[in-house]
């Protein structure tokens, strides 16, 4: 592996021990990086894919390097920073491509650590800019929020469109059941897949989950 | 104006001289009766209708048998009272107040050689299924979409072409299913022939804690290592393949 390439080095830090390591206080990405970068999380989502039930949905590498950079620029901006807030929308860019099954779970990859780090924020400085852009930009993500409690606003309509994926439906509704997320059990086609994820075992494997609305 | 004195009787009262006792022998196994003596007698209490027309109730000699009206016990079938109430007598329920008699130790006894066959028979007892052995084509189509959260309690290993299933809630695909009594994994619908021997057969197959003995309904069985269980989940289905 390149040492050269900070952002490489702390996403596989990242996902090999679940700890960050900022290697510069001048966050910059080259192209270079970023295809290396690719390859590796093209590598790792192939290894998780193997524990996706139904047939995975092919990687995406754009929204994969996308979760990747927030996560390393919001990291990167929880440590230290030194630029004016309006400066550092730059780093932020919107995720212009439609969402799909397969670039919510290739931006999970990285993005699933973000909620931690929006956590952390939170405790220091609830008004933060910071805050505001990383959120607003997760919310596109419900995947990746699940089990945080985040508050977020959950487009219904989306989701439906998304959930036409078994794949996506079921490590969905895998991950609220996982994560106790009762909050997620208001909305009605989550609730409602939950309940047949759970069947007559319902009382067994999630106590607190009841099947009326 | 005549009344029909077994009207609302629910339970029936029997009364035997002291010196039968031996006789109650075949209805200490009912849970519901109770019994009390006094100077000459021995008297149950909570006999049911279909009780009493039993055989076990009809065969004891010299009983009496009484039914409750008021503050009074009429004997069955007659219309005077013939005894008040009882109401000093203390009760206790039949199995504690005819305990089990053990008999003398047999010095002579020369069937030390003999032994019982072990055997599985079928039983009407429910357990609740372990374990299953299902087929691996059909572990398949299930295991490719299922929830995560019916396969994380899962363990599994191979015997031979199947797949061997350990943990509940179980899965719901066909199988043979397993119930287990300490390290033995048994057939549902199946019990030892003598089920109170079974820290004995335990003892006796030498088995370690470190192993399951799956047997098989026709007495047959093998053994599995604990360690050859691994977690089920669908990448360790698709990479055993």
């Amino acid at each position: 592996m390149n040492t050269k390439n900070n952002i490489l080095q702390t996403i596989h830090h990242l996902r090999a021990s679940g700890q960050f390591v900022l290697y510069t206080n001048k966050p910059k990405v080259t192209k270079n990086e970023l295809d290396d970068l690719g390859s590796f999380l093209a590598q790792e989502y192939e290894n998780e894919a193997l524990n996706y039930p139904f047939e995975s949905p092919e990687f995406d590498e754009e929204a994969a390097i996308w979760g990747a950079k927030m996560i390393y620029f919001g990291a990167q901006f929880l440590g230290h920073r030194h630029d004016e807030p309006k400066d550092l929308n730059q780093y932020f860019e919107e995720f212009t491509t439609e969402i799909t099954p397969a670039s919510c779970l290739s931006a999970d990859i990285s993005l699933r650590f973000l909620p931690f780090i929006i956590k952390e924020l939170e405790a220091i400085d609830f008004e933060d800019w910071l805050l505001k852009i990383l959120k607003a930009h997760i919310k596109k993500f419900p995947y990746s929020a699940i089990g945080h409690d985040l508050n977020l606003e959950i487009d219904q309509e989306k989701l439906t469109e998304l959930f036409q994926n078994g794949c996506f439906k079921t490590l969905f509704i895998d991950r609220v059941i996982e994560k106790k997320d009762i909050s997620l059990t208001e909305h009605t086609i989550i609730h409602e897949n939950i309940a047949i994820h759970l069947g007559a075992h319902k009382n067994h494997f999630w106590k607190a989950f009841t099947s009326e609305v | 104006m005549e009344r029909n004195l077994t009207q609302g009787v629910t339970e029936y009262w029997l009364r035997l001289p002291i010196a039968y006792k031996e006789k109650l022998a075949q209805i200490r196994v009912w849970k519901n009766l109770r019994m009390a003596t006094d100077a000459q007698d021995i008297w149950v209490r909570g006999i049911t209708p279909n009780q009493l027309v039993s055989a076990e109730i009809r065969s004891i000699p010299f009983k009496k048998i009484y039914v409750q009206q008021d503050n009074a016990l009429f004997l069955l079938g007659g219309n005077l009272p013939e005894e008040r109430l009882k109401t000093s007598l203390l009760w206790s329920p039949i199995d504690k107040a005819l305990p089990v008699e053990i008999p003398n130790y047999n010095f002579n006894f020369f069937g030390v050689n003999e032994t019982i066959d072990f055997k599985l028979v079928a039983s009407n007892i429910e357990h609740e299924a372990k374990a299953v052995l299902v087929n691996l084509d059909v572990l398949e189509v299930y295991i490719q979409n299922a929830p995560a959260v019916r396969l994380k309690e899962i363990q599994w290993t191979f015997i031979q072409e199947n797949a061997f299933l350990l943990g509940t809630p179980i899965l719901p695909i066909p199988g043979k299913s397993y119930w287990q009594q300490l390290n033995f994994l048994i057939p549902a619908g199946y019990d030892f022939e003598y089920p109170e021997l079974s820290n004995f057969y335990h003892k006796n197959l030498q088995v370690t804690n470190d192993e399951y003995i799956v047997l098989q309904s026709d007495h047959s069985y093998y053994k599995i290592a604990k360690e050859q269980f691994k977690p089920l989940s669908i990448s360790s289905y698709r990479r055993s393949q």
